[in-house]
């Protein structure tokens, strides 16, 4: 896997496509094997969706600006940037900026809850890009997206993984959402894991 | 009419100073705690904590005549360390039982479970105590009028200390309650951080009750952060405006108890909900 555009897993449903991703996060433990990730750094989880009420009192700005609540394991909330976190003038803007990237500059006081699907995914994408994280990884993005959402988050997806040096993982049980070749296809099924690398 | 009411304001604020004070100051720090307990989805833990606390200071009621002889003969009650260890020990046990459940709907129906026996151990170690029917009212409706300088010091310490907890660690409480997976992966174990909310729930029930009573402490753990959850745009508004509420609440709480002989719990409720929906129909309209 490597940054520069999208690396896909795919499968059926039910194959441990989200297992998998769950494990190379270090969100559960391995059934088997060694889990390495390089370069070591910030790491987020994009989910299908959180689980939550329509009347939950969390603004979108809110859950971008969770990614800037990080701490390493040492306790430091700073992580890659000054002691003690980022000022709240630049914590601002960087929640702005983020939630710019995705088009979502204007949704930053509403609910998280009323965002539509694929609102609410990009919200959490937004939330990544504020973390900075060196991988990114998002389960079935396309999950509960109507077809103009699809494309809409589907270009973008490709756009952020080919300007970034984040690694892009993506979760999904079908790609014809792609809008780019992505560097790298691993289809589980039942040959097992098949890699295809097109970078 | 006006200086009746300035009179009963004046009665509530200076005869029962040091009751008004620590219900003020309670009543700022309790609903932001109970909010954390909404957003994680866990009410019943809301229910559950003042109650374990109430059978905690019935436990000291149950102990103290056993062990101090002279209890036994005038009757006195339990001081407050005593009180407050029962609590502490009570609710120490049961939410490290609680927090081994798991996250979610798992440790909220374990806390009805709880709660329950909570009711049922508070009533059976009264009963078999020497105390009397005035003890009884006393644990079920704490003794908010008559707390003294020294209750009314315990109470602000313990909030005090509570906010300031609150207030430098409301970003990963925040982050911990609505995702844990993220939580997680920013450095943030799931389990450490709900134990953490719960033993700050646990600490000021553990603290409160004795003064207050499990009644006040639950209405102001739950009723701001029930009413308002769905008018409230952010979690920093949520927070908020749950402990703005509660504290108008606790001050019209003094006034009606006061003007009406009301009992402080009952009073307490019907002002919450005054204010509270007050403050709904406010924040719906300018939003």
């Amino acid at each position: 896997m490597q940054s520069g555009g999208l690396n896909v897993i795919q499968g059926p449903n039910g194959c441990g496509k989200s297992t998998l991703a769950r494990t190379l996060l270090g969100l559960i433990p391995a059934i088997g094997g060694n889990v390495s990730v390089r370069p070591d750094g910030p790491r987020s989880w994009v989910p299908q969706y959180l689980p939550m009420a329509d009347d939950f009192p969390v603004s979108v700005r809110e859950i971008v600006e969770m990614g800037l609540w990080a701490r390493d394991r040492a306790g430091d909330r700073s992580i890659g940037r000054p002691p003690g976190g980022l000022p709240r003038s630049q914590r601002r803007a960087c929640v702005e900026e983020s939630l710019r990237s995705v088009g979502l500059s204007e949704s930053g006081s509403e609910k998280f809850a009323h965002l539509s699907g694929g609102q609410q995914r990009r919200a959490l994408l937004a939330r990544a890009l504020s973390q900075q994280s060196r991988v990114i990884v998002l389960d079935e993005p396309m999950a509960g997206v109507d077809d103009d959402g699809r494309q809409l988050l589907g270009q973008l997806l490709s756009t952020l993984a080919q300007q970034s040096s984040s690694l892009y993982l993506v979760i999904t049980h079908d790609t014809c959402w792609l809008t780019e070749q992505p560097s790298t296809i691993a289809t589980i099924g039942t040959e097992g894991l098949v890699v295809q690398e097109f970078a | 009419m006006t200086g009746s009411l300035m009179e009963t304001w004046e009665l509530s604020t200076t005869l029962f100073r040091d009751g008004f004070v620590s219900l003020v100051v309670a009543s700022a720090i309790l609903p932001p705690l109970g909010t954390l307990l909404l957003l994680r989805r866990m009410p019943f833990v809301a229910v559950a904590v003042p109650a374990l606390a109430g059978a905690g200071v019935a436990l000291a009621y149950f102990l103290w005549p056993m062990l101090v002889v002279a209890a036994r003969e005038t009757l006195a009650a339990p001081p407050a360390f005593a009180q407050n260890s029962g609590a502490a020990i009570v609710v120490g046990v049961a939410l490290l039982w609680l927090s081994r459940k798991g996250i979610g709907e798992r440790i909220d129906a374990a806390a009805a479970l709880v709660f329950v026996a909570s009711l049922a151990l508070s009533e059976i170690l009264l009963l078999e105590s020497i105390y009397d029917e005035v003890a009884h009212r006393w644990l079920h409706h704490g003794h908010v009028l008559s707390i003294l300088e020294a209750g009314r010091n315990r109470v602000v310490v313990t909030c005090v200390c509570l906010g300031l907890v609150f207030v430098l660690a409301r970003r990963e409480l925040w982050l911990a309650a609505v995702d844990r997976e993220q939580a997680t992966l920013s450095g943030l174990p799931a389990g450490r951080w709900l134990f953490l909310t719960l033993a700050l729930v646990g600490s000021a029930c553990a603290v409160l009750v004795p003064e207050l009573g499990p009644q006040v402490v639950l209405a102001l753990l739950l009723a701001p952060a029930t009413l308002l959850r769905s008018v409230c745009g952010s979690l920093v508004g949520y927070a908020s405006l749950s402990a703005v509420v509660g504290t108008l609440s606790a001050a019209l709480t003094f006034f009606v108890s006061v003007s009406q002989d009301w009992p402080v719990a009952p009073a307490l409720v019907v002002s919450l909900v005054i204010i509270g929906t007050i403050a709904r129909v406010v924040v719906a309209r300018v939003s």
